[in-house]
């Protein structure tokens, strides 16, 4: 008896999978927020895959142009000048400091969002870069508890910075909070390798070129208070350099209030920019 | 009813304990062994208990400052690995706990365990096994996957019968038929994660997911006197999975490489074998097309593995000719295998192998070419020479875009001489010429064995034209050594070694992954009972 039900038994199970109600992808809408997300990339003009990642990032940009900040780290890894093609070194001591205090990661490019260490992820520096808009919108999409307020002063002749970083909490919070200042510089054309060789001319965004902190930031108060501001304040004067770098029409300043802790531990809850000029 | 069976006990340990010590060229730098914690390992026991027609069986696991989950990291935990209890009861065979099994070669589903590579599939859940007569069997299983200590979300069920035929007496030809099917679901959270994934795409690369997906088998094997002839056909239905090559478009009209995508898949898998006298003769070939399945699309790596797809290379051991061993690649690879083995007389055989892995785009991913002679003069000498040629695609397999393809030349040569019954002299000499990765090497390896309890070796690896830069910039001739002492007293065996090890890709079965190079002391430790 039991011989002739076998065939027929998984014959059905086969043709009952056929039909499944597909699920339906609803469209996507930037949420509205006052919260501004991280987007640090560990990066390298040696490595291959980290193109993609940049364009990836460019084009995050564009989509949440007021929600999301970046920040490029030549670290130590994959960032050596290419012989006969690279005309600037980027890497700098807050950017091999600080790649290495996102590390361990499982390569590059890493990209971290806001810190954070995803559901899925091993480490806080993703190496899939289709992941990164779902943890960016997954970051806009929790509560903002801090509302950053920059200004600077700027003067041409004397290239000297004065940033003022105005802290709002929303909330109250508490913990070993920590502020980051980072510089970056966009639009430097250099070598960067690909998968298919060099490109000469490729163009290199938001470069970390200096910090005004610790590359793990610089305490703030353990407890601040909901609606009581607190400001900080910072000065830098800009090299003089005349190989086409610290060009101040193409300078950044980026300011992230976070969380210091073990890896994964070190959530940023917001961050802002301003440019030189 | 009990029988007056007492039942029996058996089982194993086995502990790895590493002394990680940091060098200051080839690092690992960043890794917390190295840097603070110094020393980590494992262990494993395992207890069974039989009696009559009932099994059961309990695994004990510990991982402390372990890097066996993932090389660069720290992995702390201990507790309940397996547990397993199985009956049979008249016709009906059961089975509860972490399960291992496999429907034909697992080409749709292999629940297995390889330590070395941190792979335990095994899947929680309910088997049951019905013996339709001697030859011929229906079996159900569902469950989900094990994750360390954890299981996945996912749940994968299934169903294969098999059955054995045989025709003729005086030369039997014999053919064991068999299907499978099974049935994997995602989630609620692995299908919020794919769906957000697929709302951060554009228009023209979205699609829309389904929950399920189903995959079924066919497989033979047919038997007459010399010849085994294995054939297997999977297909699989529209699932999630990540394809790297795939082009997907940015908002700003650029396009990258690497999307999630929604294909359905086919494997189709054939070996030979033939034994004419003194020649023996194995022919394999493979087609694998969008066949990846995983319980959860965005695992990466080897986990979440839900199949097995088969190597198309000789699995080598050498310290060189295993160098550069190619993973298996599950969504498009095409490749054949010949291996001929002949016996010239009773001192002399040789062996060829050839093998051949390409992409279903013709991209060559892997050629390999691998000669040996044996001699052997039973109780006195063994003499094993042999040449290595390859091709390996280390952009694919290893994920360096843009590097070269390794072309190596490797030859080899492995000698065993024994002084008298207890005593034994055995020497590996092996060189890799190579222009690409590390550049060349050279391996030399003694083994002094003290019948029937000790082994001293001793081994070295040295980078002869090294291509690498290493931490200080500096491509530097590196001495890679191995100092070791093995003690073996019945079932227990001790080994301790001081071991230099590069950075190195570590193949089981076609299941690779890239290990950073180790310096430090390993202390193994294995006991049957």
């Amino acid at each position: 008896m039991m011989k002739k039900f076998i065939i027929p038994i998984l014959t059905a199970l086969v043709l009952v999978s056929c039909e499944e109600k597909e699920v339906i992808i609803p469209d996507f809408f930037v949420p509205a927020t006052g919260k501004i997300v991280l987007l640090e990339d560990l990066t390298g003009v040696k490595c291959p895959n980290c193109p993609k990642a940049a364009y990836e990032i460019e084009s995050l940009l564009e989509e949440f142009p007021s929600n999301l900040v970046a920040v490029g780290i030549h670290g130590t890894r994959l960032t050596q000048p290419i012989e006969g093609y690279s005309q600037y070194d980027f890497r700098n001591q807050f950017s091999i400091d600080l790649e290495d205090y996102h590390y361990p990661a499982w390569g590059k490019p890493g990209l971290l969002v806001d810190r954070v260490l995803f559901d899925g992820e091993d480490y806080p520096a993703t190496p899939i870069v289709e992941n990164v808009k779902s943890y960016v919108v997954q970051e806009l999409n929790k509560e903002q508890e801090i509302e950053l307020f920059l200004s600077k002063d700027y003067d041409e002749g004397s290239r000297q910075l004065d940033l003022k970083v105005g802290i709002l909490p929303l909330v109250n919070l508490s913990g070993n909070l920590r502020i980051s200042v980072f510089i970056t510089e966009s639009h430097i054309i250099d070598a960067q390798e690909n998968n298919s060789g060099i490109i000469e001319d490729f163009e290199h965004n938001h470069v970390l070129r200096t910090m005004l902190t610790a590359y793990n930031g610089d305490p703030l108060p353990t407890s601040l208070k909901e609606s009581q501001p607190i400001n900080e304040n910072f000065s830098y004067q800009l090299p003089e350099d005349n190989t086409g770098l610290w060009n101040e029409d193409n300078i950044d300043i980026v300011v992230a209030i976070g969380y210091e802790g073990t890896a994964g531990h070190r959530d940023i809850i917001q961050a802002a920019s301003i440019s030189l000029k | 009813m009990y029988s007056q069976n007492p039942g029996s006990w058996s089982g194993n340990l086995e502990t790895n304990v590493n002394l990680f010590l940091i060098d200051s060229l080839i690092g690992p730098f960043n890794v917390p062994q190295y840097d603070n914690q110094l020393v980590g390992g494992e262990a494993w026991l395992n207890l069974n208990y039989t009696r009559d027609d009932l099994r059961v069986g309990i695994r004990f696991d510990m991982y402390e400052n372990s890097n066996l989950k993932n090389p660069v990291e720290s992995y702390s935990a201990e507790g309940i690995g397996r547990w397993f209890v199985k009956k049979s009861v008249g016709k009906l065979d059961f089975e509860v706990g972490y399960l291992y099994d496999q429907i034909g070669s697992g080409l749709i589903y292999r629940a297995y365990e390889q330590r070395t590579l941190f792979i335990d599939n095994a899947m929680k859940g309910l088997s049951a096994k019905y013996n339709i007569s001697n030859d011929w069997y229906i079996k159900g299983f569902g469950g989900r996957q094990k994750n360390a200590f954890d299981v996945y979300e996912g749940f994968i069920k299934g169903i294969s019968t098999e059955r054995f035929f045989v025709f003729g007496t005086e030369k039997p030809v014999s053919i064991v038929p068999g299907i499978g099917f099974v049935n994997r679901t995602f989630s609620d959270n692995t299908m919020d994660g794919i769906v957000s994934i697929l709302q951060s795409y554009l228009e023209e690369d979205r699609f829309s997911p389904t929950y399920n997906t189903y995959a079924a088998t066919f497989y033979n094997t047919l038997s007459y006197m010399g010849l085994t002839w294995y054939l297997e056909a999977a297909i699989k239905s529209d699932d999630v999975f990540y394809d790297s090559m795939a082009k997907r478009k940015l908002i700003n009209g650029e396009y990258v490489e690497g999307k999630y995508v929604r294909r359905s898949g086919s494997v189709l898998y054939s070996s030979v074998s033939l034994a004419l006298g003194k020649l023996g003769l194995t022919l394999e070939g493979k087609r694998t097309k969008n066949f990846s399945f995983r319980v959860d699309p965005s695992l990466q790596l080897n986990r979440g593995l839900i199949n097995y797809l088969p190597p198309m290379n000789r699995q080598n051991t050498y310290r060189l000719t295993s160098r550069y061993s190619p993973a298996t690649q599950d969504v498009s690879e095409q490749a054949f295998q010949v291996d001929a083995q002949y016996k010239i007389n009773k001192h002399w055989n040789v062996l060829v192998n050839f093998s051949t892995i390409n992409t279903l785009e013709n991209e060559t991913l892997y050629n390999e070419i691998y000669t040996q002679f044996q001699y052997k003069k039973p109780g006195k000498i063994q003499v094993i020479g042999g040449v290595q040629v390859l091709e390996y695609n280390q952009d694919v397999y290893e994920g360096k875009p843009g590097v070269e393809n390794v072309k190596a030349f490797v030859p080899f040569t492995d000698i065993l001489y024994k002084f008298n019954r207890h005593n034994s002299l055995r020497m590996e000499i092996q060189y890799m010429d190579t222009k690409q990765d590390f550049g060349s090497w050279f391996y030399s390896l003694a083994e002094y064995s003290i019948a029937p309890h000790w082994q001293f070796e001793g081994s070295v690896m040295y980078n002869t034209n090294p291509k690498k830069e290493l931490s200080n910039g500096i491509k530097e001739k590196i001495l890679y050594p191995t100092l070791g002492v093995i003690y073996s007293s019945g079932a227990n065996r001790y080994s301790l070694r001081y071991v230099k090890q590069v950075e190195g890709i570590v193949c089981s079965g076609g299941i690779c992954r890239l290990e950073p190079a180790f310096n430090g002391v390993r202390f193994n430790m294995s006991s049957n009972f």
